[in-house]
C-alpha cells in the first residue's frame, strides 16, 4: 500500500513538472508579455508598476528566500529592509544555538523532537524566539505585504477612475459651449 | 490664407480650452481627496498634480490655477510633505495672487513654516515678500523670486522642482544671478541641500570660490572632485584638483588626494 502511494505521487510530481510552465495555479501564456495596455497619459512609471503587479504563489516561495520580497514588490522598501533584519537576527539566533549545541555534542534535533529534556533554558528560549522570528517576520511579509499591494492599486485604480468621471462631465458640460471671444481688465 | 487663421484660431480656442480642462479636473479631484482626508490617497495623488503644476508656472495668471495651487498646497499638508506645501503657497502667492485667498491661507502657511524650524522674522520674510504690491511685474523676475524663497527653505524634496524651474528660466535667456548659479553647482556636485545654508549668499555677486574661506573652500572642491571622478569626468576632475593642491591642504586632506587617484584608476579601469 505504501509502495503504491509512493509511486503514485512520484508519478504525479514528475509529471506535473513536466508539463507545468511554473507551479502556479492562475493560467498565464507566453503571449501576455506582447500586449501593451493602454495606459493613461498622465500615469507615472510607479503607478504602473504598482498596478501591473500580482501576488502570486511563486512569491511564496521566493518571499521564503528573500526576506521582505513581498514588501520590496509592494514598493514598501523600508518595511522590506526591517522585515530583512529581523529574519537576519533570526538565523543569527538559530546560528548560535547550532554552535552551542555541537560544542556540547547534541544533535539540533533532539530538542525539536522532544528527546533532550537537558538542554540549557537560554538556548531553549533562544531557539524558540529565533523560529518565531523567522516564522512570523515570513509570514507578516506574505499577509501584510499583500495588503499593502491590494491598497495601493486601489488607490490608484480609485483616482484614475475618478479622474475618468470628472473629464467626462467636463467635456460634457463643454458641450453646448460656442466659441466666444472676450476681452478683460487687469488692474 | 484666411482658410489657415481660421484653422488656427478654432485650434487654438480648442487647445486653450483643454489644456484649462484638465487642470480643472485636477483641482477638482484634488479637492475632492483633501475634503476625505485619506493620508495615503493624498500622498499617491501629490506626484501626478506637481507634474501639473510644473507646467503653469510660466502660465498665465488664472482663478482656475489660483485655486489649484492653493488645493495642491493643501494636499501637501495632508500628506505631511510641510516644505512643499510651503512652496506651493509661496508660488501661488507669486504667481497668481489672489487677496481673498492670502487672508484663509495665512494661519496655514506660518503653521507650516514654524513646522520647519523657521523664526517668526524669517516667516514674515516669506510672507512679505510675497505681498501683492512687493511682486516684480514679469513673470521670470517672479520666477526669479520663487527660486530665491524656494532655496532658502533648503529641503531635499523641492530640489528636483526647482533645479527644473531654474532650468526652464535659463532656456529663456534670462540672466540669472549668481546665487542660483552657487546653487546649481553645489547641486549637482550632489551637495546635501541643509549643508547649502553655509555656501550660499544670496547678496554677493562674487563667485563660489571667491568667497568662501579656505576651510570651506577645501570642503567644495573635495565633494566636487569626487563627484566628477565618480561621474567619469576626468579632465574637470583634474582641472579642480590642481587649484585644490594650491589651498595648502592639511596631511589628511594630502592622503585623501592618493585615494582619489586609486578611485580614479579603478573608475578609469571599469
Amino acid at each position: 500500500m505504501k509502495n503504491t502511494i509512493t509511486l503514485l505521487l512520484t508519478t504525479f510530481f514528475v509529471f506535473s513538472s513536466l508539463y507545468a510552465q511554473d507551479y502556479d495555479v492562475y493560467k498565464r501564456t507566453k503571449d501576455d508579455n506582447m500586449k501593451v495596455p493602454e495606459i493613461y497619459k498622465n500615469m507615472l512609471l510607479e503607478e504602473y508598476q504598482m498596478l501591473s503587479r500580482d501576488i502570486r504563489m511563486m512569491d511564496m516561495s521566493y518571499a521564503m528566500i528573500v526576506p521582505g520580497y513581498i514588501h520590496f514588490k509592494a514598493k514598501e522598501n523600508k518595511r522590506g529592509y526591517q522585515i530583512l533584519v529581523t529574519r537576519l537576527v533570526g538565523y543569527a539566533g538559530l546560528a548560535v544555538y547550532y554552535s552551542h549545541s555541537k560544542h556540547e555534542g547534541k544533535n539540533i534535533w533532539d530538542y525539536i523532537k522532544g528527546n533532550d529534556d537537558d538542554i540549557d533554558l537560554n538556548y531553549k528560549y533562544l531557539f524558540t524566539s529565533s523560529m518565531t522570528l523567522i516564522i512570523s517576520s515570513y509570514l507578516y511579509d506574505w499577509i501584510h505585504g499583500k495588503f499593502m499591494l491590494e491598497k495601493k492599486q486601489e488607490n490608484i485604480k480609485y483616482k484614475y477612475g475618478i479622474k475618468f468621471k470628472m473629464d467626462e462631465v467636463s467635456f460634457n458640460s463643454n458641450k453646448h459651449l460656442t466659441p466666444s471671444i472676450s476681452v478683460s481688465l487687469n488692474f | 490664407m484666411i482658410k489657415y487663421k481660421i484653422t488656427f484660431i478654432l485650434s487654438f480656442i480648442f487647445f486653450g480650452s483643454f489644456a484649462q480642462f484638465k487642470v480643472k479636473t485636477e483641482y477638482n479631484y484634488l479637492k475632492f481627496i483633501n475634503f476625505q482626508q485619506d493620508e495615503k490617497l493624498i500622498k499617491s495623488s501629490c506626484p501626478n498634480a506637481e507634474l501639473v503644476a510644473d507646467r503653469l508656472f510660466f502660465d498665465k495668471p488664472s482663478k482656475l490655477n489660483t485655486l489649484f495651487f492653493n488645493e495642491l498646497s493643501t494636499s501637501e499638508d495632508f500628506a505631511k510633505n510641510k516644505s512643499k506645501s510651503l512652496f506651493y503657497h509661496i508660488s501661488q502667492r507669486v504667481l497668481f495672487p489672489n487677496d481673498s485667498i492670502s487672508n484663509t491661507i495665512k494661519k496655514n502657511f506660518y503653521d507650516n513654516a514654524y513646522k520647519l524650524n523657521f523664526n517668526k522674522i524669517e516667516v514674515d520674510n516669506f510672507w512679505n515678500k510675497t505681498t501683492r504690491n512687493s511682486l516684480p511685474k514679469t513673470k521670470n523676475k517672479q520666477i526669479e523670486l520663487i527660486l530665491n524663497l524656494g532655496t532658502k527653505i533648503h529641503s531635499k524634496y523641492l530640489t528636483k522642482t526647482l533645479f527644473k524651474l531654474g532650468s526652464q528660466l535659463e532656456k529663456k535667456n534670462y540672466l540669472m544671478p549668481q546665487w542660483y548659479k552657487d546653487w546649481k553647482f553645489l547641486t549637482i556636485i550632489q551637495l546635501k541641500e541643509k549643508k547649502k545654508i553655509s555656501y550660499l549668499d544670496y547678496q554677493s555677486d562674487s563667485s563660489l570660490f571667491n568667497r568662501l574661506n579656505r576651510k570651506k573652500k577645501i570642503k567644495v572642491y573635495n565633494q566636487a572632485i569626487n563627484y566628477y571622478i565618480k561621474k567619469h569626468a576626468f579632465k574637470e576632475a583634474k582641472r579642480l584638483t590642481v587649484n585644490y593642491k594650491k589651498e595648502h591642504l592639511p596631511l589628511t586632506r594630502k592622503t585623501g588626494l592618493l585615494i582619489k587617484k586609486i578611485v580614479t584608476l579603478y573608475h578609469k579601469i571599469i
